[in-house]
């Protein structure tokens, strides 16, 4: 035996160096797959969640109303959770890049690949209903509430009208505030309705009203 | 022992808790590594250092190779952690690596520039950068193909073929020799 292998073999017959055992690896690698399946649905739950915040504060309204609807739709989007899901994509196929079929093609492609599936798994997922039963613990615990709360989005009032009158109507937001929206569009009590416009105190000049459905969830005809 | 043993069936032995056949693989390993080493660093003290350490680091992971895999790949794959390791100490290396990220228009074939000039390239190898040398040097001093390639170094197949197309003509280039 030659004397770097003999430094070697001597080192390993004194247990200077050892073996690790198969189990090690094996768990390592069951945590890795966990890591990746749990990392996986996450991004799915918080794309998920995105489509749901955007529809509880109805931001999905905004988009089709023009340049004041899209920038009122940038300035409101939860930014913080689509960077949150893209840090977890990043981590995905950093993750991932350790098997064969991932490392072996270009790396776009494999991001594209976890992008249009967590967009597809997304929005598949705000389907269910898990979301609306999360949604309602918010107030039990704070860090439901700082994803789930509905936030105040300027310009944009969602509710119930109360009272018509000849130059406009009453509407009760869902928060309780009572704003008077002056439009000639002819609506009716308990109508369920969303505005855009500039407020000044309680009145709110019109920029676009839309009839939505009962749950404020859906867009029925803009005016 | 049966010298004519495939390293993957020496490796099903070490596995089994026996430790003379590991010699074996120390030994048929041992000047590729040294060779290995001398295209990135040129001190024979830190590659003699960073050759054991590799052999240490497949003793001690061992249990993790599958033996229905290339041992020679795996084996590469931890020399070239540990000789990028000592790299970066020397220097930062980059982190962003566009070529592995993106996919490629460029054409490659498994046996391209198969008619280098060995003698020119080793003399000139060391102008190139790192990621250009790698290629070139487990292409045409380890006689590997793409796919082994692709596997010690985690990197797409077509970005094997790129680099090594790009390395030979930033060669020659230079040089215009090879």
């Amino acid at each position: 035996m030659e004397n770097f292998e003999k430094k070697i073999i001597d080192k390993i017959e004194n247990n200077k160096i050892k073996m690790k055992n198969k189990a090690y690896f094996v768990f390592k690698s069951v945590v890795l797959v966990l890591i990746i399946i749990l990392t996986f649905f996450l991004s799915l739950f918080f794309a998920s969640l995105i489509i749901f915040t955007l529809k509880i504060n109805g931001l999905l309204f905004l988009p089709p109303l023009g340049l004041k609807g899209l920038r009122m739709f940038f300035f409101s989007f939860p930014w913080f959770v689509a960077i949150l899901i893209l840090l977890l994509m990043f981590l995905l196929s950093n993750l991932a890049k350790k098997y064969k079929f991932v490392y072996r093609k270009p790396l776009l492609y494999s991001v594209l690949g976890i992008v249009i599936i967590v967009l597809i798994g997304g929005f598949i997922c705000a389907r269910f209903s898990f979301h609306d039963k999360i949604f309602e613990y918010r107030e039990r615990s704070p860090v439901i509430s700082y994803f789930y709360e509905r936030k105040e989005v300027k310009d944009l009032y969602i509710g119930l009208v109360v009272e018509v009158g000849d130059d406009g109507f009453v509407l009760e937001t869902r928060d309780g505030k009572k704003l008077i929206i002056i439009s000639n569009i002819i609506v009716k009590v308990n109508d369920p309705v969303m505005v855009v416009g500039e407020r000044d105190g309680n009145i709110v000049k019109v920029f676009r009203i839309c009839r939505v459905n009962n749950n404020f969830l859906k867009k029925q005809e803009c005016f | 022992m049966d010298m004519d043993l495939s390293d993957e069936d020496i490796v099903k032995l070490v596995q089994s808790g026996e430790i003379e056949p590991f010699a074996i693989l120390v030994n048929r390993y041992e000047k590729k590594m040294k060779r290995y080493g001398r295209k990135f660093l040129s001190e024979r003290e830190d590659i003699e250092d960073i050759v054991q350490r590799i052999f240490i680091k497949s003793y001690e992971n061992i249990q993790s190779f599958d033996v229905k895999r290339k041992f020679s790949s795996w084996l590469y794959r931890i020399a070239h952690n540990e000789f990028v390791n000592e790299l970066k100490r020397r220097k930062p290396l980059r982190f962003f690596d566009l070529d592995v990220i993106f996919p490629h228009l460029l054409s490659y074939k498994e046996n391209y520039g198969q008619n280098v000039d060995r003698q020119i390239l080793n003399k000139y190898l060391n102008r190139l950068p790192d990621n250009y040398r790698e290629v070139i040097v487990l292409r045409y001093f380890e006689e590997l193909d793409y796919k082994e390639i692709s596997d010690i170094l985690k990197i797409p197949v077509s970005t094997v073929g790129v680099r090594l197309k790009r390395g030979l003509n930033k060669l020659r280039d230079v040089y215009g020799k090879l």
